[in-house]
């Protein structure tokens, strides 16, 4: 054989390998572009929602009674408006129940409890099944009993509420007031564990129940996927644990490769750890700065009475202070 | 006879496998490279709308030529959704009687509006002309690749198709939390 015939054998045998291998890479390279395409239209819409709940950061005040579910509701809504808008589907109703289903499971964290926002199936009043999404109950953090009596039920900021089981008291305070009474409470940081636990395991026990009425429901109704329990990093559920936010999974938008899309994210809302800002004067010369800054807490301290509290740095400075060197405010 | 038609094959299998193949090979990443770049392009466009809460026509100017360093030309569409809340009423014999509900409307404005908005024409260059969104707006941006790529044509003559279908295209944005003017 010539030298042309064995290029052009050695051409007919390489060939096909080298057609399928680069077929299977343009795959995965676009798969790894879609999902990266759902994870910011997903990311973006949360954040959307905790823009809207620190909006209405009224309503989560310290202690006040007043009644979130509106917030709730707007939030939830926000969110889904913004994938709407992103998939460029809204007002295309086949489609919108397409995308609430990618959704299937929203969880709203408030500062004393959280509820679910997931699909769930009721029938109507014409007897029809309906699945849609619905506001599950209110759920608190509860956690272990503490000294073999004391039931504790935690809340994002310090404050927690007791339970007596020998003496059947109720009481409730900051975590400080029960150091005596409660070991654990002595230092801050025993504290921060017991109450990061406390909440993260009433979110994930609540949710594995969740998953499998989901899965229930699925098998009545011919759904493709099965909801799964996500895997969350430390880090994130320490950032979820601070703060009122908007924990979302999505599930099942489709993919061309692979493991099946899944994707989780959170919004915090900076509603209850946002510092405020103080104003101080310091050798005749007005400052403002965070309360968490050294300089501040060091020289001056907290009650030294000629101090002046904030809401925005806006509108300290509107007042004639100059921004702490120290901290930057 | 018979020797020249095996030539020829060759000739042209040769022409397709050293030149054609690498070449489209090249141009794919190529396109993968523009997609990153209009990608992030359009990102940073979006977020930047959605922080300030308008568009100056250096912002949109700027985008424009960052989007077009990539050396296709795109067709861009920009949405700005307006969320209004109105009243609902209802029609009766005395005329409208409010429901005490209210709706939430959602009305679409083109890049048509805005774009007239950021360049009004020649005489009105004095003026600050920027398009302002409100808080809670949705606003987004779509940028889709006019005509073909370079990768798109060769693998179309390769193959013998058309492909009609953009090669590149990304929507991005979300709401607007800023209304910084």
């Amino acid at each position: 054989m010539k030298l042309t015939s064995f290029a052009i054998l050695f051409i007919v045998i390489i060939l096909p390998f080298l057609f399928i291998t680069g077929h299977q890479l343009t795959i995965i390279n676009e798969d790894t572009m879609l999902r990266a395409y759902y994870d910011s239209v997903i990311d973006n819409a949360v954040q959307d929602a905790a823009f809207v709940i620190s909006q209405n950061a009224k309503n989560f005040s310290y202690g006040s009674k007043s009644d979130t579910s509106a917030v709730k509701e707007l939030a939830v809504q926000t969110f889904f408006d913004s994938l709407y808008h992103s998939f460029n589907v809204h007002e295309n109703p086949a489609s919108m129940t397409r995308v609430q289903f990618c959704a299937p499971v929203l969880i709203f964290i408030e500062e004393d409890g959280f509820s679910l926002y997931a699909i769930n199936s009721y029938l109507n009043e014409k007897n029809y099944t309906v699945m849609k999404h619905c506001w599950f109950p209110k759920k608190h953090y509860i956690g272990e009993l503490l000294e073999e009596r004391y039931s504790v039920r935690y809340t994002l900021g310090n404050r927690v509420y007791v339970f007596d089981t020998v003496t059947s008291l109720f009481m409730e305070g900051e975590y400080t007031e029960f150091k005596d009474d409660i070991s654990f409470f002595a230092s801050r940081e025993s504290f921060e564990v017991l109450r990061n636990n406390a909440i993260r395991q009433s979110i994930e026990r609540e949710f594995a129940l969740y998953i499998r009425k989901y899965n229930n429901l699925r098998h009545k109704s011919n759904f493709a996927l099965e909801l799964q329990f996500p895997v969350i990093d430390d880090e994130d559920w320490v950032r979820a644990l601070n703060d009122v936010g908007l924990l979302v999974f999505a599930q099942g938008f489709p993919v061309l490769y692979g493991q099946k899309y899944e994707h989780y994210a959170l919004g915090g809302a900076r509603v209850i750890r946002k510092a405020p800002i103080v104003g101080y004067k310091y050798y005749d010369q007005p400052y403002y700065c965070r309360t968490s800054c050294n300089f501040y807490s060091d020289i001056i301290g907290e009650d030294s009475g000629n101090t002046i509290y904030f809401t925005h740095s806006v509108e300290a400075a509107k007042n004639g202070y100059y921004p702490c060197p120290y901290c930057r405010p | 006879m018979e020797n020249l038609w095996w030539k020829v094959f060759a000739l042209i299998l040769c022409a397709t496998l050293l030149f054609l193949a690498p070449l489209l090979n090249i141009l794919e990443r190529q396109d993968d490279i523009a997609y990153n770049v209009v990608f992030a392009e359009c990102n940073r466009f979006a977020d930047a709308c959605r922080d300030t809460g308008y568009i100056t026509p250096n912002m949109y100017q700027e985008f424009v030529e960052r989007i077009n360093s990539t050396g296709n030309t795109y067709e861009i569409k920009l949405f700005h959704i307006n969320r209004t809340v109105i009243p609902v009423y209802t029609q009766t014999e005395g005329g409208l009687t409010f429901t005490g509900e209210y709706e939430v409307s959602h009305i679409l404005i083109d890049e048509k509006e805005i774009l007239d908005t950021l360049f009004p024409g020649e005489d009105h260059l004095e003026e600050l002309n920027r398009y302002e969104f409100k808080m809670g707006d949705f606003f987004f941006v779509e940028v889709k690749n006019r005509g073909k790529t370079m990768a798109t044509a060769v693998r179309d003559m390769i193959l013998f198709s058309d492909t009609q279908t953009p090669s590149i295209f990304v929507r991005a944005g979300g709401m607007v939390r800023n209304e910084a003017y």
